[in-house]
C-alpha cells in the first residue's frame, strides 16, 4: 500500500482500519476516524483514497442505500492491511526499545 | 443531485464527468453530510480539501478511468506544442535575416543544426497530427457535430489575426524599431499569434477529451514519446545553433539581429529555454501516458 500510493497512503490506511470494523459509507468513514483517531479526512481525501482503493481490489462497493454507498473490506484489503500493522508493530516495537520505553 | 445545496453541485461539478457518472451521488450526499456538521471555521479547509481531491482526479485518474488519463496525456502534449510553436515562431523571425541566413550558408554547423531543428520540428507536428486526425474521424464517426463545431475557433483566431495583420502594419508605418508605435504593433501581433496557438490548442483537447476512438491509447503510446523525442531533438538543435554561431562568427553573435532588434544571443537563450519548458511538458506527458499503459495491461 506504501509503495503504489504515495502521498495517499497514510488516508488509506485509516480508510482500510475502519472499514476492517464492518462495511461503511462514506461519511460514517469520516465520523469513525474522527472519532477513533482524531484525525479529520476530508471529503476529497476521502473519495481520492476509496477510488485508488476500489481500482486495486482493496474494497469494493457495495449496492446503494438510498444516497450512500456502503464499502467493504475485500480479503485483498484485510491482507494489504495486516501486512501494515506487522511493519508498523515491528517499527513501534524497534523504536521503542531504542528509545528505552516500555512497550506497555 | 437536484435537491443538494448550490454549493455541492458546484463542488461535484469540478470532477471529470466519468468521475462524476461512477461517484457524484455518493459523493454529493458525504459533502452534505460534511457541510451540514462542519463549523463555518473549518469551511476553507473543507472547499481547499474538495477542490484538491477534484484536481488530483483530472490529473491521475485511477482504475476504471486510466483511460482518461491518456487523453490528460494528450491534451498535455498539444498545449506542450503549442508552446513549443511560439519558440519557434520566435526562431523562425531571428533566422529570417539576410545575415544569420548567410551564416547558416557558410558555417556547416549553424546550417546543419538548423535543419534537424526544422526537421525535428516537422516530425513533432505530424505526430500530432496524427493523433488530431484520428480525433476528428472519431468525432465525425459519432457524429458529434456539437463538438465538431469547436474546430471554428482556431479558424475564427486565425481571422482575427489576418484582420491585426493589417492594423499593425498601419500602427507601426515608417516609424523606427523601437518606436512607441512599432512596439505596440508587436505586442498586438504578438498577443494575437498566442491567442491562435492557446485557441488551437484548447480546440484540440476539447476534441481529444470528446472522441470516442478506441485506438486512443494505443496512438498516444506510439506519438507521445515521438513528440517529446523530437522535440528534444529540436531544442538541442536550437542550443546547437546558438553555440555554432557563437564559435563560428562571434560578432554576429553579440550583434543586435535579435527580436526586434534585440540582442540575438539573449533572443536565443530565451526561446532555448522556452522550447526547453515545452519539451520538459512533453516528456511528462509522455511518461504519464507510460505509466497508464502499464497500469491498464497490470488491470
Amino acid at each position: 500500500v506504501n509503495d503504489e500510493l504515495g502521498r495517499w497512503a497514510e488516508p488509506a490506511l485509516l480508510v482500510l482500519a475502519s472499514l476492517a470494523e464492518g462495511d461503511k459509507h462514506g461519511y460514517a468513514i469520516i465520523q469513525d476516524i474522527a472519532a477513533q483517531l482524531g484525525v479529520t479526512l476530508g471529503a476529497g481525501t476521502l473519495y481520492a483514497v476509496i477510488v485508488r482503493l476500489e481500482a486495486r481490489g482493496l474494497v469494493e462497493a457495495l449496492p446503494m442505500e438510498g444516497r450512500r454507498r456502503p464499502y467493504r473490506l475485500t480479503a485483498e484489503g484485510a491482507r494489504a492491511l495486516g501486512a501494515q500493522v506487522a511493519r508498523m508493530s515491528d517499527l513501534a516495537r524497534l523504536s521503542a526499545s531504542r528509545l528505552g520505553l516500555s512497550a506497555g | 443531485m437536484n435537491g443538494e445545496p448550490r454549493l455541492v453541485r458546484w463542488l461535484v461539478a469540478c470532477y471529470p464527468a466519468v468521475w462524476r457518472e461512477r461517484y457524484g451521488e455518493e459523493f454529493a450526499s458525504v459533502l452534505s453530510d460534511s457541510l451540514t456538521a462542519s463549523p463555518v471555521y473549518r469551511l476553507p479547509a473543507f472547499l481547499t480539501n474538495v477542490l484538491y481531491g477534484a484536481v488530483d482526479a483530472r490529473l491521475n485518474p485511477e482504475g476504471p478511468f486510466m483511460s482518461e488519463r491518456v487523453r490528460v496525456s494528450l491534451v498535455t502534449a498539444v498545449w506542450a506544442a503549442g508552446l513549443f510553436g511560439v519558440a519557434g515562431a520566435g526562431f523562425q523571425k531571428v533566422t529570417e535575416y539576410p545575415d544569420l541566413k548567410e551564416a547558416a550558408d557558410q558555417h556547416v554547423a549553424v546550417g546543419w543544426s538548423y535543419d534537424v531543428l526544422l526537421a525535428a520540428a516537422a516530425l513533432a507536428l505530424l505526430a500530432l497530427v496524427l493523433v488530431a486526425a484520428a480525433a476528428a474521424m472519431g468525432l465525425v464517426r459519432q457524429r458529434s457535430m456539437g463538438t465538431l463545431k469547436f474546430l471554428a475557433v482556431p479558424l475564427l483566431a486565425g481571422a482575427a489575426w489576418l484582420g491585426a495583420l493589417p492594423l499593425a502594419k498601419w500602427l507601426s508605418g515608417n516609424h523606427g524599431v523601437h518606436s512607441a508605435a512599432n512596439l505596440l504593433a508587436i505586442a498586438m501581433l504578438v498577443l494575437a499569434s498566442l491567442a491562435v496557438v492557446a485557441a488551437t490548442a484548447w480546440t484540440a483537447g476539447v476534441m481529444m477529451r470528446r472522441a470516442q476512438v478506441r485506438a486512443l491509447p494505443r496512438l498516444g503510446a506510439i506519438t507521445l514519446p515521438a513528440v517529446a523525442g523530437t522535440m528534444a531533438a529540436a531544442t538541442l538543435a536550437c542550443a546547437a545553433w546558438g553555440v555554432g554561431l557563437w564559435v563560428s562568427d562571434p560578432a554576429e553573435f553579440n550583434s543586435d539581429d535579435g527580436l526586434v532588434a534585440s540582442s540575438l544571443s539573449g533572443s536565443w537563450a530565451a526561446i532555448t529555454v522556452v522550447m526547453a519548458a515545452a519539451t520538459a511538458l512533453a516528456v511528462i506527458a509522455s511518461r504519464r501516458e507510460r505509466s497508464a499503459s502499464a497500469g491498464r495491461s497490470a488491470a
